[in-house]
C-alpha cells in the first residue's frame, strides 16, 4: 500500500463497514473495537463543537477574530479555516462517523464467544 | 480432505497460465473451468491494476458467486483497497511476491474464513478511520504542529503589523534571530514573502 493520504472524492465508507459488520465479514476483537470506538466518538465530539462554532460565527454580525476573547479565537480560526480548506467535510464526517461507530460495535459483537 | 473449488481470473494469458500451474500443482485445490466458476469457494483475481472493468467484474462476481476472493495486483491505494473490500476481497497479493505456496496459502485462508475479512485487512480499515479522523480535524495535514513556539510568536506579531525591530524588542531577541525565524519559516513552507507566510499562517489556523 502507498502511504495514506490520497485525495478521495469521498473519503467516507461508513455504509460500507454497516454492510461489513451486518454480513459478518468484518470481525474485531473487543479491545480493538473499543478502542477505536472511543477515538471516534472523541473526534465525533470535537467536529460537533466545531460546527457549533461555526454556526455561532456565521451568525455573529461583525465577523472579526480580534473582538472574540483570546482562548475563543483559536477554536474559531480552527474551525472556520478547517471548514474553508474542506468545505462540507465537517457536516458529512458528522453524518459518517456514527455509522462506523455503529458497524464496530456490531462487528465487535461477532467476536464474542456464546454469540 | 475435501479439495477447495478455485476460479481463476487473469487479466493477460501469461499470469492465467502461470497462476493455473501454480493451484494445478497442489492436490488440496481444484481448479475450475471458466464456466464452472459459480461453484468455485474461492476465486483468484489477478490485474495490473483496479480499473474500473476489473472492479465490474468483481462486483458481479461478488454478486452471482459470493464467493471470497483473493486478489493479485500491484499497488492499490486506499480508495481502492475499499472497493475491493466491497467486493469480497479478503487476501491482497502484490504482484511481484506472488509464489505458489503465498497464493496456496491465501485460498486456503479464504476457504477457512469463508469470507471473513483476516486481521491484516481489518488492520487496513482500521488505518482508514485512523487517517479520516486526522484529515477531518486537520485538513490537508495543516496544523500548529508544523511551527515552534517560536515561530508562531513571531507570525502572530508579523500578524500584528509589527516590523522585525519591533518583533525583536517585543520578545527580547535580536534582530538577527527574527530575521532567521521568519527565513526559517518561509524557506521550510515555501512561502514568497512575509505577506504570505502571515497569510498562509492565518488561513491555516496556525496563528
Amino acid at each position: 500500500m502507498p502511504p495514506d493520504g490520497d485525495a478521495l472524492p469521498n473519503p467516507f465508507a461508513g455504509e460500507l463497514f454497516l454492510t461489513l459488520a451486518a454480513e459478518g465479514r468484518l470481525v474485531l476483537d473487543p479491545v480493538s473495537a473499543d478502542e477505536t470506538i472511543a477515538g471516534l466518538e472523541r473526534t465525533l465530539s470535537l467536529i460537533r463543537a466545531r460546527l457549533r462554532v461555526i454556526r455561532i460565527w456565521e451568525q455573529s454580525p461583525t465577523q472579526r477574530v480580534d473582538e472574540l476573547p483570546e482562548e475563543l479565537a483559536q477554536d474559531v480560526i480552527d474551525a472556520v479555516f478547517a471548514d474553508q480548506l474542506a468545505p462540507g467535510k465537517l457536516e458529512q464526517a458528522a453524518a459518517e462517523l456514527p455509522k462506523y461507530i455503529e458497524a464496530l460495535r456490531r462487528a465487535c459483537r461477532y467476536a464474542q464467544p456464546g454469540e | 480432505m475435501e479439495q477447495v473449488r478455485v476460479a481463476l481470473q487473469a487479466s493477460d494469458p501469461l499470469s492465467q497460465a502461470g497462476l493455473a500451474s501454480y493451484l494445478q500443482s497442489r492436490p488440496e485445490l481444484t481448479l475450475l473451468r471458466s464456466a464452472d466458476r459459480a461453484e468455485a469457494k474461492v476465486l483468484v483475481v489477478s490485474c495490473d491494476r483496479l480499473t474500473t472493468e476489473v472492479v465490474a467484474t468483481l462486483r458481479r462476481s461478488a454478486a452471482e458467486v459470493g464467493a471470497p476472493v483473493v486478489l493479485i495486483t500491484n499497488e492499490i491505494n486506499e480508495s481502492e483497497l475499499l472497493t475491493a473490500v466491497e467486493c469480497r476481497v479478503v487476501a491482497i497479493l502484490p504482484r511481484v511476491a506472488v509464489t505458489a505456496d503465498r497464493l496456496v496459502h491465501s485460498v486456503l485462508a479464504a476457504a477457512a474464513g469463508g469470507g471473513v475479512m483476516p486481521p491484516n485487512l481489518v488492520g487496513e480499515l482500521l488505518k482508514h478511520i485512523e487517517r479520516l479522523q486526522r484529515d477531518v480535524l486537520a485538513p490537508n495535514g495543516l496544523n500548529a504542529s508544523r511551527l515552534t513556539p517560536r515561530e508562531v510568536d513571531v507570525l502572530r506579531l508579523m500578524a500584528d503589523g509589527l516590523d522585525t525591530n519591533e518583533i525583536a524588542g517585543e520578545l527580547c531577541y535580536s534582530e538577527r534571530t527574527v530575521k532567521n525565524v521568519i527565513y526559517g519559516v518561509t524557506h521550510r513552507l515555501k512561502l514568497r514573502n512575509r505577506s504570505h507566510a502571515v497569510a498562509y499562517a492565518l488561513r491555516t489556523g496556525m496563528i
